[in-house]
């Protein structure tokens, strides 16, 4: 269905963009690369992700949405307006978690029964990746931040090598699992791919400028040590995600992979607002996603 | 190869790049340290001395905008932004304090003689602190020049306490100077009190700026390693 490509298409676009500087904030931050050539590789790896392991995402569509396509469209303009309005009003709602959540909105409308085992394995890993993220993100920043050092120059140009391709590792995640979602929703086929990516390029490269979030912000202002193993934890949970079908948002497992190696030093002087203002809108984003399309619909 | 000149680039280390711009301070200071050395023992040549210090402090101030410049253009860390132009700052406090002490000493040798020559031993005596004063600066800035170049943790952290301890030093014998020169204050010219009051400062903050730099070095890298 066209409408159902169409919406697809400009959620791409608002997703790529809004990730962007959560991917490659501490390269372009730290001008390890420019803008553009940061940008370029963030979209290579969206794109990337998307193509090669997007289709992870299809039993996880099967499972929430076994909707004919006009009510699958309900959801899908549902989490539009949603993501849009968190967009523009810069609260960070989660468009997988909003989009869950308006699956279950429809399920409930639609009087349809379920699955509810699949359900329960999503609930159990949103739970379980912010623990699982902030435990080896402490672990991994701590080990890494007590080595010790023959050459710290050598170190320093090993780190910044080893943070651009995590950067490349994070957006071919979230290529993989929250694009890769989105892909499967809006179904299968070249003209699909085509324009789901041109969707991750135009998002990457015209709306990741000013958009300035709390987890992109920390990841700018972040050290190179646990710049590294957060984005690194938080990059290996949503792959282990995509792997199982889970639909994970990376924002969840960012922010405390972030938490997690700010916990790991003795000095721990973290500002723990924002991380609990994205907590609660962890919990919101489903319930909002749900409310609104179940009155949509 | 356009390949290889783009990987040269992105893990080249622009914290490393800097510190190593920054040895060239050092370099300026100890020659700096030296001519007053000179000035304060021998007092000949006292305005062309004064001006190979001016030449010196004119080096530091274009290095000082340049290495700025570098900071904010270059491959360098948000977080460690500050401290960089922090440790900048620093390394050109040191040069410009040299050019204060330059000019004091032209000063009042050439504008003041009258009343220098009327306590001509006090003022040779702490001129002759001064000129320990100012090895123990050499020596640091040895150190300090050490740390810019060193690639190992704890190399670093041996000079900085090496650092440390010579400021030590210094501060000892600031207070002694002091004590010499109160001790001494009755019939000395209130011109001739607050220079070497003065000196006795400023000298001592060459060795506080050299230290403060040392820390900065250390921040530095422990925010790249940790």
């Amino acid at each position: 269905m066209l409408a159902i490509l169409i919406f697809s298409f400009l959620l791409v676009i608002l997703v790529a963009g809004n990730n962007s500087s959560a991917v490659s904030g501490t390269i372009i931050g730290s001008k390890m690369m420019n803008r553009y050539t940061a940008l370029a590789i963030t979209s290579a790896g969206y794109v990337a992700g998307y193509l090669t392991e997007g289709r992870f995402l299809q039993h996880a569509v099967v499972e929430l949405l076994p909707f004919r396509p006009e009510y699958v469209l309900f959801a899908i303009i549902a989490s539009f307006i949603i993501f849009s309005i968190a967009f523009f009003v810069k609260v960070p709602i989660s468009l997988t978690m909003a989009l869950v959540g308006s699956a279950i909105g429809l399920s409930l409308k639609l009087r349809y029964t379920a699955d509810l085992s699949f359900l329960t394995e999503i609930i159990i890993a949103w739970i379980a990746a912010p623990i699982v993220s902030i435990v080896f993100s402490y672990i991994f920043n701590d080990r890494l931040s007590r080595m010790k050092h023959r050459n710290l120059w050598s170190y320093a140009a090993g780190i910044k090598l080893m943070l651009i391709l995590t950067a490349v590792f994070t957006a071919f995640t979230l290529g993989a699992n929250t694009i890769g979602f989105l892909g499967d929703i809006s179904g299968t086929g070249a003209l699909n791919e085509v324009l789901i990516s041109i969707g991750s390029v135009i998002g990457t490269f015209f709306f990741s400028s000013g958009i300035i979030r709390s987890v992109s912000q920390n990841m700018y202002m972040m050290k190179y040590t646990n710049a590294f193993s957060s984005q690194l934890v938080s990059a290996i949970v949503v792959e282990i995600s995509t792997i199982f079908s889970i639909p994970m948002s990376n924002t969840q497992t960012l922010t405390s992979a972030v938490l997690g190696a700010g916990l790991s030093y003795k000095a721990k002087a973290i500002y723990l607002k924002p991380f609990f203002y994205i907590v609660i809108m962890w919990v919101l984003s489903p319930i909002i996603g749900m409310v609104f399309t179940y009155m949509l619909a | 190869m356009v390949n290889s000149h783009f990987l040269k680039k992105i893990i080249s280390v622009g914290e490393k790049d800097i510190m190593s711009r920054l040895v060239d301070y050092t370099e300026l200071a100890y020659k700096e340290s030296d001519i007053l050395i000179d000035m304060l023992s021998n007092r000949n040549s006292l305005v062309e001395k004064n001006e190979e210090i001016k030449e010196i402090e004119k080096v530091g101030d274009e290095l000082d905008i340049s290495i700025r410049q570098d900071v904010t253009k270059g491959a360098i860390s948000p977080t460690l932004m500050n401290s960089m132009l922090q440790l900048v700052e620093k390394c050109d406090d040191i040069i410009d304090t040299g050019y204060f002490i330059s000019r004091e000493i032209k000063r009042m040798f050439l504008d003041y003689a009258g009343g220098m020559e009327k306590c001509i031993n006090l003022v040779t005596k702490t001129y002759s602190t001064f000129i320990s004063m100012l090895e123990y600066n050499k020596a640091s800035l040895k150190h300090l020049n050490q740390m810019l170049t060193a690639s190992e943790d704890e190399k670093i952290r041996d000079e900085r306490i090496a650092i440390e301890k010579l400021e030590e030093k210094v501060d000892e014998l600031k207070d002694d100077t002091f004590d010499y020169i109160y001790r001494n204050a009755d019939g000395l010219p209130y011109l001739v009190f607050s220079h070497l009051i003065d000196l006795t400062h400023k000298i001592d903050d060459m060795l506080d700026d050299c230290e403060d730099a040392a820390d900065l070095i250390i921040t530095i890298t422990r925010s790249i390693t940790s």
